[in-house]
């Protein structure tokens, strides 16, 4: 099978997945054991702890959240969200109070009933500065919560905002007070409870070998229902080839992080198949706008706007997606993925236009020397490009994108960073300009401290680059608080714009998340946030483990 | 007596050489651009201030020197520190690895002598022979193999393509223990993982001691005591292992200490590609999230091992050389 036609057979096998997953697939059952290959270990299982998307796929189904939210990420009031924990909630007239009333049935593992205390509990040590939990920020809104009765807790806010129920129910998972109010906050990661951590999801802890595996089993007689599958185990190997091999060999069900080059192999295989869904991260290449020895003076070439948008017109962004990820990213739009309720694709880009990028160059002073590099009053047109070692696709697509700057007499060198040192130099700012990216949380506030004035003035913001508008902070604020997704849609295409036409970034790629499962798995619809959502309703169509790996060169996926 | 001198004296060596390597490691790291907490909280939505509470929470906003007065205060007492990815004591996390690393590192240095000597036993007894050639030729062709690419080689084959080993880890993960098992069925399971990781290791250590053994071999079958036992009909194979064996083995026995750094630094590149939890894969994902207190704490257990491995082996040479130890 060539090349091409590998494609077009997992492009089919990924809209036949879209369309359910399970229609193909062989009748779900209850039992089995699903084996997950990981890159990277759980990094804590307490909830408030956790900072890794390794832990919170297990943290996910051992705790339970108040309500879900929908698959399509809305964050305004609680448009989309699903019951969980919480069986129903009302809002008070002024919106600065919502009671979630619990659920009757609802208990932990270890028997007790679920009451309103432990939500309030949990919002105490959520908060609790010795805790230090990193979405402590996220929910700063929530001014306390109190008990009204046993099955009805009230969340108080500070300020009425369309995200407060969206922070009062994701960020939170609910913890058992009895087992942890004896529990020092400092020492909560210490604790016996951290080891093994009893919630009330559909899944119960079972065991976990740090840097091993994890394991969780089900809750056969959990208040939501009994999860499809016996047990989970999430398996470790930090080497890529390494956790990529074991899917592909079948010892293991589910690989979440499939690259390009294993589409050939997919497109081959029966007993595989692949789901797209789109993520909620994006790559750029940010320009510092301050010097980068002394950032009280402006950076010798970036802060000149037209300047930058002519680096970016210089840039053919979709033959360098298309060269290093395939089909598995997309340009990106802006700092903002398709994935959010708020994004809107249809903003404007610069176009890739080299010859408008060279006259504009032309028309700022900027010529071309004997070399073909452009100099300004002895100053040349030259800057050094920060790309972290670690990512491979960063690290093409700068080379890629070096030649290309020198297409139209920009001199561009690449300075190659192991990981810690990348992300030290980027947040010291000492950068001309650097290949970045963020995963970014469903919920858009944190966009002000990406690419806002606060992020740029405040000495620990996350807006390396310094940019800073006036207009687009305000039509930020403005979409923040929206009532409504379409008015918030449409302040945030405002803001877009105008960060998209003042370019301090070029937007290069927003990856597609690509999950590999076995065929005897039928997943449900995957979400962009945590494609391990609907875990606990997976079905498994048989309970022993898969066969061994073998390659079939002569058929096609169906 | 002399023996017992030659082990005060190196032992007093190791200890300055272990206390020379941690304070390095743990300098070295600490230097290094970024801190654990730099990547591990990088979101737009976690403030500065639960960062720098973290950490507190770890020591790590005081200043190096007292960082380290605490660290050597807390050896002494026999703590190494709390690991700040795996929210476990060290000490805990480096009593699961070092057994695993044991067993790997020395099954593969055990195989790698057994089948070094016995290849350059083969060399050495038809020297300049198609066979002595053909052999050289091998070890000299694996030797040169980097050990990440063999150990991708023989995971693609072996798991992947022909599916008789597993991929990677210890044990089965689907097995009652899932960690290893003192059952047969458990020690089959481990076996089973061995088998790949030790054998790569092993062939990078046979061609050494292969290479090494033929020469020193070489050296003593010329020996006027080889001809005499020759004269007095000694037979061939007694010869070989009571009178060349015996000589030829003692710079083998120096390469054996020196290959433990060797084995330790091999084993840290198997044990990530095979997923070996051992010490070597504890200590790259260390490195690579800056878990200070773990990496300080394999350097800690690395160093004592590989100066207690090179004590032995001068201990082993004073034994077998007489003229060391009656000197």
């Amino acid at each position: 099978m060539t090349r091409p036609e590998a494609l077009l057979v997992l492009v089919l096998v990924m809209l036949a997945c879209g369309r359910g997953g399970t229609a193909d697939g062989p009748a779900a059952s209850t039992g089995g054991t699903i084996v997950i290959s990981s890159a990277a270990d759980v990094d804590a299982l307490v909830p408030p702890l956790i900072t890794q998307a390794s832990g919170r796929q297990v943290a996910d189904q051992i705790f339970d959240r108040l309500a879900e939210i929908g698959d399509d990420l809305a964050t305004v009031n609680d448009v989309g969200f699903r019951p969980a924990l919480a069986e129903s909630w009302s809002w008070s007239p002024d919106s600065l109070s919502i009671a979630f009333r619990l659920r009757a049935d609802a208990r932990w593992h270890d028997g007790r009933r679920v009451t309103a205390e432990d939500v309030r509990f949990t919002h105490s040590l959520y908060v609790n500065p010795l805790v230090a939990s990193p979405v402590a920020s996220s929910i700063q809104n929530i001014d306390s919560v109190t008990v009204a009765d046993p099955r009805t807790a009230v969340f108080w806010y500070g300020t009425r905002t369309p995200q407060q129920f969206f922070e009062s129910t994701y960020f939170l998972f609910v913890l058992p007070r009895h087992l942890l109010d004896t529990v020092p906050p400092a020492r909560l990661r210490e604790s016996h409870f951290a080891r093994s951590p009893i919630g009330s999801g559909r899944f119960r802890f079972g065991r976990r070998v740090p840097g091993v595996s994890t394991e969780i089993v089900a809750d056969s007689t959990n208040y939501r229902g009994r999860p499809n599958a016996d047990r989970v185990i999430w398996v470790v190997a930090t080497d890529f080839t390494t956790a990529a091999t074991r899917f592909l060999s079948g010892e293991a069900d589910v690989f979440e992080s499939l690259r390009p080059e294993h589409l050939d192999d997919l497109g081959r295989r029966r007993d595989l198949r692949v789901q797209a869904y789109p993520s909620l991260e994006y790559g750029f290449v940010q320009f510092n706008l301050r010097d980068r020895g002394n950032r009280a003076r402006p950076h010798p070439i970036f802060p000149e706007r037209e300047l930058r948008r002519a680096l970016s017109m210089a840039v053919d962004r979709e033959a360098l997606v298309r060269n290093v990820f395939d089909t598995l990213a997309v340009v990106a739009r802006g700092p903002m993925t398709r994935a959010l309720a708020f994004a809107d694709t249809t903003v404007a880009q610069l176009p890739y236009d080299t010859v408008r990028a060279a006259r504009l160059l032309d028309s700022l002073g900027w010529r071309r020397g004997r070399d073909g590099f452009r100099t300004r009053r002895g100053v040349p047109l030259r800057f050094t490009l920060l790309v972290p070692s670690s990512s491979r696709a960063r690290v093409r697509m700068a080379v890629l994108l070096q030649e290309q700057m020198r297409g139209i007499g920009v001199r561009t060198d690449i300075d190659q960073l192991e990981y810690g040192a990348f992300t030290e130099r980027s947040r010291q700012r000492r950068f001309d300009a650097a290949f970045g990216a963020w995963r970014i949380d469903v919920g858009p506030g944190g966009i002000r401290q990406t690419w806002g004035t606060p992020g740029s003035r405040s000495p620990s913001g996350l807006n390396y680059g310094s940019y800073e508008s006036a207009l687009f902070d305000a039509q930020v604020d403005s979409a923040l608080s929206s009532r409504t997704t379409s008015i918030g849609r449409a302040h945030f295409r405002n803001a877009l714009e105008t960060i998209v036409q003042d370019a301090p970034a070029i937007w290069m790629y927003e990856p597609r998340g690509m999950l590999g499962f076995n065929a005897r798995l039928q997943p449900t619809r995957v979400r962009a946030d945590a494609w391990w959502a609907g875990l606990a309703d997976w079905g498994v169509s048989e309970p022993a483990r898969p066969p061994p790996a073998t390659v079939d060169t002569g058929g096609s996926a169906p | 007596m002399r023996i017992v001198r030659i082990a005060l004296t190196r032992t007093l060596h190791a200890v300055v050489v272990v206390f020379v390597v941690v304070t390095l490691t743990f300098l070295l790291i600490r230097i290094a651009p970024g801190d654990p907490f730099t990547a591990l909280l990088e979101s737009p939505n976690v403030t500065e201030d639960v960062r720098q509470r973290w950490r507190e929470a770890y020591g790590l906003e005081q200043p190096l020197l007292i960082q380290y007065a605490k660290y050597v205060a807390a050896v002494s007492r026999g703590e190494l520190g709390w690991s700040l990815t795996m929210h476990r004591p060290v000490s805990e996390l480096l009593a699961a690895a070092i057994p695993k690393t044991l067993l790997l590192t020395g099954t593969a240095l055990l195989l790698s002598l057994a089948v070094g000597v016995g290849v350059a036993v083969a060399q050495a007894r038809r020297a300049g022979s198609w066979v002595d050639r053909a052999l050289s030729s091998v070890s000299l062709f694996v030797y040169s193999l980097p050990e990440f690419w063999l150990a991708l080689m023989l995971l693609l084959t072996f798991s992947f393509w022909l599916g008789i080993f597993p991929v990677g880890g210890a044990a089965d993960p689907l097995s009652a223990s899932g960690t290893s098992g003192t059952t047969l069925e458990g020690l089959v399971d481990t076996l089973r993982h061995l088998v790949l990781p030790v054998s790569v290791l092993t062939l990078t250590g046979a061609a050494v001691f292969a290479r090494y053994q033929r020469g020193a071999l070489l050296d003593v079958l010329p020996a006027d005591f080889v001809r005499t036992a020759r004269a007095k009909g000694t037979p061939e194979l007694s010869v070989l292992r009571r009178h060349v064996l015996r000589n030829a083995l003692l710079p083998t026995i120096t390469l054996l200490g020196l290959s433990l750094p060797a084995l330790l630094a091999g084993a840290v590149f198997v044990e990530k590609i095979f997923a070996w939890p051992g010490m070597g894969l504890l200590a790259v994902n260390a490195v690579a999230t800056r878990d200070y207190a773990v990496v300080t704490g394999v350097a800690l257990v690395a160093g004592v091992g590989v100066t207690a491995g090179n004590l032995v082996a001068d201990v082993l040479y004073a034994i077998a050389d007489p003229r060391v130890r009656d000197a």
